[in-house]
């Protein structure tokens, strides 16, 4: 019987059906696009009690798909509520609470996030000295269980330094905890930032319609551009290693940092849209990071949110860049690792952090001083170059597919340039022009009126991409 | 107008436009509920409310499912999308069509699963037992036919992985190199037989037009155009040694592909130069309009179609698949009158139906030429069911 042969013409095709995103409500499904999200808009501006709306939705929003996962968020909103008035209480405790309110957010982390990974360290070094490898218990990852515990944390050390006073409101307090946006997957918000909303908050028509302006723009970057890359990426990425040839091997890191980014960036541009359109400005979570022009730059665009809390409640309580040279390159080589991880349980992650770290401190300690001599477009090929090898580890499994890619990628297989579909190849070119798009502002400067109709075009050329079954599941779940 | 326009220009219409389009398929889903019969599944339906914690928990994943398949505009969006990816970049989002080298589409099955229209026509799947079997239930009914005394013949038609071999992508192309296709095999078994003469596989006729036509249109599964009408003529003039007495005009025409079905919305087609029947005075009747038919149950659904020409002439009653549906009226050159019944949806008749039509086929064209016209992948076993059905039970 003929079987065919591994295909090279990448289509963007999966039969993955829509808004099946694994028990989650993604912003990109017909249920949260066409449902949940004209019906909570309507009820938060029409009924009386917008924060008890956003509230009940959050949850609803959270629950979907597996209300199991319920107990453990309002958990963690009791926990950070109670820790944040003890810690806000004058008093010689507040040191005391504050640490225990910050090693019960990291509980959680490390228990449903880090346990079986821990474990299975464990069970593979105890036979080696003499003792029984434990059962490694399979715990299951918690939606956006990254997020909403750095965000507690925050919000504790925050109170703790004075930038922000306890919410004194449990109910103000769990809509700022589940507010649906920036959940699951960021940005990090702040309590300091939008403190001074969650009272009230008005909504203006301008910040409506910059909220629809950056929903479309992200939900047309999640569906037209990350989805349409997913599909070949994937297959580059599975493929044997005898079949991966330089090109394919260069095709997928490239093709994966584009996807990356415009999954991620989309998702943030969404809840950023979404929080406009209830009165929020949530932080801005990426700034063309692809038009960076050292790895210092790149992680000032990159996930700014995480990066900037690392920096305040890691790096600078660390000593920052205080303690000479050596004590900065292990404060950024530490901070980087735990970045790394905090992506995911598993050292590929590590070693994507260490491989970025590595750069950082490099960067610092004199090659930032060759770069600004080089011409603007080599120093942003070297960001490109370090950038897409640093993904390959990222999305790579384990260290032996990372090393056969890295291999493929040095040249040493042999094989075919993989055909690529037209829509593929397309949304690698406008991707990759958009990506590194080196102006400030939007690459055109449309009038009020184009820029909308576009918004709009944007919004139905996605809902039928969508209607059409195609790739859909968001990578920063994973995390 | 200046002022209007400016108003509209501004944000004034964004959102309330934001909301009607994010609302629109919720609102379309009440108040115009699309019956969605496209797809041809059974589509979700909405999930009755939970009985058990169990159930509540799978709650979400019901609604999803059924939302997924009832969202009103599903079918205008994924048309939209259809269309879009195939007019820029000539691609398709089902499994089931399969593009080729030079723009060809090839069916790839009738399902989801593995291409095997292409795989099984090129010889890439070669079962000799399937070979022998398809010549075997071929011969034993042509035998059955020649019994009965029936001047009747099988018609089968070759499709786009047999003419068509230098289009069929990779990797099916080098799975299929060297190859002998097993309709070829089949034919030549059963031209081996007693029957042999009785069997009609105008492979060399059809891959010869493919110098100044194409038989099958390059984003066509069916054949069309000139190719059947010039098989018709042949198979009438030197099968059944019957004159030509009327010339049907070829005229140029642009057609929809009878695949944009499974694609809905794509828009592909053909400039395909068919025969003008029109032209010629040729009518068509469908169904009980060509005369009732007792002894049916009421609602059957079957295809049964009369052409008739101005002069009168001899009959022939076509039994055939899909490929009869562009031969049929060709037949009127040499005929006056031909019949055609479709065979695709018979299996769906209850019993007792199928006898009814049978017998009335019988009855009606005792005596008269019969031509059973089935495409190439029929002949690899599929015609179990049409022998059942439509020739006659052994003696």
């Amino acid at each position: 019987m003929f079987r065919p042969a591994p295909r090279f013409v990448m289509l963007p095709l999966d039969p993955k059906p829509v808004g099946s995103g694994g028990g989650l409500m993604l912003f990109s499904s017909i249920t949260f696009l066409f449902y949940f999200l004209p019906l909570f808009l309507l009820a938060y501006h029409l009924l009386p009690a917008p924060n008890l709306v956003l509230l009940l939705a959050s949850l609803l929003f959270y629950a979907w798909g597996d209300p199991t996962r319920l107990p453990l968020l309002l958990f963690c909103i009791l926990l950070n509520y109670g820790f944040g008035l003890a810690v806000g209480r004058s008093g010689r405790h507040r040191r005391l609470w504050l640490g225990l309110g910050v090693a019960g957010n990291l509980a959680l982390l490390l228990f449903y996030k880090y346990a079986g990974f821990l474990v299975a360290q464990w069970a593979a070094l105890a036979p080696l000295v003499g003792l029984a490898a434990p059962e490694i218990p399979q715990v299951a990852l918690p939606l956006g269980i990254s997020f909403f515990t750095f965000q507690g944390i925050s919000y504790l050390i925050d109170i703790h330094r004075g930038i922000v006073v306890p919410q004194r409101s449990l109910l103000r307090f769990a809509m700022y905890k589940a507010m649906f946006p920036p959940l699951v997957a960021g940005p990090i918000v702040r309590y300091a930032v939008i403190a001074d909303r969650v009272d009230r908050r008005p909504v203006t028509p301008a910040l409506w319609a910059r909220g629809i302006e950056s929903f479309t723009i992200g939900l047309g970057q999640k569906v037209l551009l990350a989805n349409t890359l997913a599909g070949p990426v994937d297959r580059l990425f599975a493929l044997p290693p005898a079949d991966l040839s330089p090109a394919a091997a260069w095709l997928a890191a490239a093709g994966y940092a584009l996807q990356i980014y415009f999954d991620f960036a989309g998702y943030s541009n969404m809840a950023i849209g979404l929080g406009r359109m209830i009165g929020f400005e949530l932080p801005a979570n990426f700034n063309r990071p692809y038009a960076a022009r050292s790895v210092t730059d790149f992680w000032r665009r990159w996930h700014i949110t995480l990066s900037t809390w690392f920096r305040d409640y890691l790096y600078i309580p660390l000593g920052g860049n205080r303690g000479g040279p050596w004590r900065t390159g292990a404060n950024l080589t530490l901070v980087f690792l735990l970045c790394g991880l905090w992506h995911g349980a598993s050292w590929n992650f590590a070693l994507w952090g260490l491989y970025h770290g590595a750069f950082l401190v490099a960067e610092r300690i004199g090659l930032a001083r060759v770069l600004v001599r080089l011409p603007p477009l080599l120093r942003h090929a070297y960001l490109i170059l370090v950038v897409v090898v640093g993904w390959v580890p990222f999305r790579a499994e384990d260290f032996g597919r990372t090393a056969a890619m890295l291999r493929a990628m040095a040249g040493g297989t042999s094989g075919a340039m993989p055909d690529l579909a037209a829509s593929c190849a397309t949304a690698l070119i406008v991707g990759s022009i958009v990506a590194v798009w080196p102006r400030d502002g939007r690459p055109l400067r449309l009038p009020a009126w184009a820029g909308h109709a576009a918004c709009l075009l944007l919004l139905v050329l996605s809902a039928a991409n969508l209607a059409a079954g195609t790739y859909n599941p968001f990578i920063y779940f994973r995390f | 107008m200046t002022r209007l326009w400016r108003r509209l220009a501004g944000r004034g219409w964004f959102i309330p436009a934001f909301f009607l389009l994010i609302a629109a398929p919720a609102l379309f889903q009440i108040l115009l509920p699309d019956p969605q019969r496209d797809e041809r599944r059974v589509l979700a339906t909405m999930p009755a409310l939970p009985a058990t914690p169990d159930q509540a928990r799978h709650l979400p994943d019901a609604i999803d499912g059924w939302l997924k398949d009832r969202f009103g505009l599903r079918q205008p969006l994924v048309r939209i999308n259809n269309w879009l990816r195939w007019q820029a970049f000539g691609e398709i989002a089902t499994p089931r069509i399969i593009i080729g080298r030079h723009g060809r589409l090839f069916l790839a099955g009738h399902d989801d699963g593995p291409a095997t229209l292409i795989t099984g026509l090129c010889g890439a799947d070669a079962d000799d037992a399937a070979i022998d079997r398809g010549a075997g239930i071929i011969v034993r009914g042509l035998e059955r036919v020649r019994a009965a005394g029936l001047d009747a013949a099988l018609l089968l038609v070759p499709t786009a992985p047999r003419l068509y071999p230098e289009d069929i992508p990779e990797p099916f192309a080098t799975a299929c190199a060297g190859r002998r296709p097993p309709v070829d095999r089949v034919a030549a078994l059963v031209a081996a037989s007693d029957v042999g003469p009785d069997l009609i596989y105008p492979i060399d006729l059809m891959l010869g037009l493919k110098a100044g036509s194409e038989p099958i249109p390059r984003h066509h599964f069916h054949w069309a155009g000139e190719a059947p009408v010039r098989v018709a003529e042949d198979v009438a003039e030197r099968h059944w040694q019957l004159p030509r007495t009327l010339t049907l005009p070829l005229r140029t025409k642009g057609r929809n592909s009878d695949l944009n079905g499974l694609n809905p919305g794509m828009g592909a087609s053909d400039a395909i130069r068919e025969p003008d029947a029109r032209a010629v005075g040729i009518r068509t009747c469908e169904g009980a309009a060509c005369g009732p038919i007792d002894g049916l149950t009421p609602g059957a659904e079957f295809v049964l179609e009369r052409y008739t020409r101005p002069e009168p002439g001899p009959r022939l009653l076509i039994i055939a698949d899909s490929f009869g549906d562009e031969i049929s009226r060709n037949f009127l050159e040499q005929f006056g009158e031909v019949w055609r019944v479709v065979t695709n949806n018979l299996p769906a008749l209850s019993p007792t139906d199928r006898r009814v039509l049978a017998d009335e086929l019988k009855a009606r064209f005792q005596g008269e030429r019969v031509l059973y016209i089935y495409h190439d992948a029929a002949a690899l076993g599929g015609l179990t069911v049409i022998a059942d059905l439509f020739w006659p039970p052994p003696a």
